[in-house]
């Protein structure tokens, strides 16, 4: 050891830092703006301080992502399904340290998935594993099937997925998921989303549900769509379709419009000339706290962009710096309204 | 729709077209975020094969942060991580010049490191991936206690006063635990090679240290 004083006055920093920002973290709406001069004049005083404090800052941000741990038990299923070692089993809030109610629940949940495979298993297709996998608000997950291919759930979506053999077949459940399928002409995969299905050999789409509509976007090969019993359209690269009842919609985009739309793939919301309330309900798809507006004018304002789906604060304070709207950060919900006239 | 806006919330890539831009405080800290946090595994890399005290490396670390903090305030380097080691690899000489080592020029040459830190894309591009795993990782390597509060406090959004009260200890208590989890959680995010936070991972140009 050469620089013992060094050493201390650094570490001394860094426990400083993390004071400050847990004392702020832990003070929330009780944050006063005194103590904040205080730590801004304490993050002015040197760079070494600043560059403490924003690590330190970055690293607690990013874990408000565990919150996601909070959801339903179905998080832990999706884990569990695939002996994940790093299935949130392995940390996290204990099953038995869970309030008394959501245990209950994953029980019935989990009887409910056993006495339904079993009907699955000992009616239909003996030696058929059927494995469910979901994902909470904020949560992306990848997931290999035994035929090579891969899905990736996007914010809270369930599914189930089925390979044997002789077939391949997936429920989507709720939400949004990217398929990437292995080419196999003797089993074609077939996903059931209510009424719709879409059977491929081997391509690359997203489809999305929401209820009885289902959305389709196509990257690259053939995909078939049916809705209810109507004709099957056929889908090729870069259509997107709209299936609802027993209608299918087909439209032809550009690539961009195309890559744009499964932005969320890396984790991003892409805009195109939209307004401000499409924008909030994306958002509000992957974040516990919700984008509310307080007037329709604000709500009205087309915006364009590339932004991160998990950080709707960013969003917001975006929306107060760059176009002037007054921006309520609490603890459930932002609201976002047209400046007060002056 | 009467009007457009368009608001691009981040620059992905340092081009060469921003350079000599002065950068206003905020953006500085923006990009120090996005896109030299994300190096610390290759920082840390960098300083352990060049420096043999190991206790001195988190501040070292830290010192190349002010350093490059500073530097940047006029403008963003081409390459965040060329400009992170070539900072790194100054200090090293600083240092042993100060202390009177001889064997200055021992220092790893920066290209010598590029094996090492086109290891790391795949890396990143899997921790854009998997950000709740990684933090789940991150978690399980922190001391029991300190483990405890923060997913009292990150999990359950439980407040000061629950933390103690459920963990059993005082409020001042909690304060220290979570003071010690936010520092013990950023080595173990950062430190590790999972540095990438899902904005940043799939956006990172391939690593080139190439002057």
């Amino acid at each position: 050891m050469n620089s013992d004083s060094k050493h201390t006055e650094l570490a001394q920093i860094e426990a400083r830092a993390a004071d400050w920002l847990i004392e702020r973290d832990l003070a929330g709406s009780d944050w006063t703006p005194a103590q904040q001069q205080a730590l801004d004049t304490w993050l002015d005083a040197s760079t070494a301080h600043l560059v403490a404090w924003l690590r330190l800052e970055h690293t607690w941000k990013r874990a408000d992502r565990l919150q996601a741990l909070q959801a339903p038990a179905q998080v832990d299923r999706a884990g569990a399904a695939r002996g994940d070692p790093a299935a949130p089993a392995t940390f996290g809030v204990p099953w038995w340290k869970k309030p008394q109610r959501r245990l209950l629940g994953s029980a019935l949940a989990g009887l409910g998935v056993a006495v339904l495979g079993f009907i699955v298993l000992g009616t239909f297709n003996p030696g058929v594993d059927t494995q469910s996998y979901a994902t909470a608000r904020g949560q992306l997950e990848a997931v290999a099937l035994a035929d090579g291919s891969r899905l990736t759930l996007n914010t809270a979506t369930r599914l189930r997925a089925s390979v044997s053999t002789r077939q391949r077949e997936v429920w989507l459940e709720q939400g949004e998921a990217f398929f990437d399928i292995a080419h196999d002409a003797s089993r074609p995969f077939v996903i059931h989303a209510g009424l719709q299905q879409v059977t491929v050999l081997g391509t690359k789409f997203s489809l999305q549900r929401d209820g009885d509509r289902l959305r389709v976007t196509v990257l690259e090969g053939r995909v078939q769509v049916q809705a209810g019993h109507s004709r099957p359209a056929v889908l090729v690269r870069d259509d997107t379709a709209m299936a609802e009842a027993s209608n299918v919609l087909v439209s032809r985009k550009s690539r961009q419009q195309i890559t744009a739309a499964v932005g969320w793939l890396q984790g991003k919301l892409v805009f195109d000339q939209v307004s401000l309330s499409e924008a909030a309900s994306q958002f509000n798809r992957y974040n516990r706290k919700q984008l509310v507006f307080d007037d329709a004018g604000a709500a009205r304002i087309g915006i364009g962009g590339v932004f991160d789906a998990n950080n709707v604060e960013a969003f917001a304070r975006l929306l107060r710096d760059s176009l002037g709207l007054t921006v309520q950060i609490g603890a459930e919900e932002i609201h976002i309204a047209s400046p007060a006239p002056s | 729709m009467p009007r457009c806006f368009v608001l691009m919330m981040r620059t992905p890539a340092c081009g060469e077209e921003m350079q000599d831009v002065l950068m206003t405080s905020k953006e500085l800290r923006a990009w120090f975020v996005d896109q030299v946090l994300p190096l610390e595994s290759v920082l840390e890399r960098y300083l352990r094969r060049n420096w043999r005290h190991a206790d001195e490396i988190a501040d070292l670390r830290q010192e190349v942060y002010a350093r490059v903090f500073d530097a940047c305030a006029a403008g963003r380097p081409d390459s965040a991580q060329a400009f992170v080691l070539a900072t790194a690899r100054n200090l090293l000489i600083d240092r042993a010049r100060r202390d009177q080592i001889v064997d200055i020029e021992t220092f790893a040459d920066m290209d010598e490191l590029a094996p090492t830190i086109d290891e790391l894309s795949p890396e990143r591009h899997l921790a854009a991936r998997s950000e709740l795993r990684l933090l789940q990782r991150a978690m399980s390597l922190l001391p029991e206690r300190c483990r405890e509060a923060v997913e009292l406090r990150k999990i359950e959004g439980l407040s000061q006063r629950e933390v103690a009260a459920r963990m059993g200890i005082s409020e001042t208590t909690v304060d220290k635990h979570l003071s010690k989890g936010v520092r013990a959680l950023a080595v173990a995010l950062l430190a590790t090679g999972s540095g990438a936070a899902p904005s940043a991972g799939p956006h990172l140009r391939k690593a080139r240290t190439t002057q």
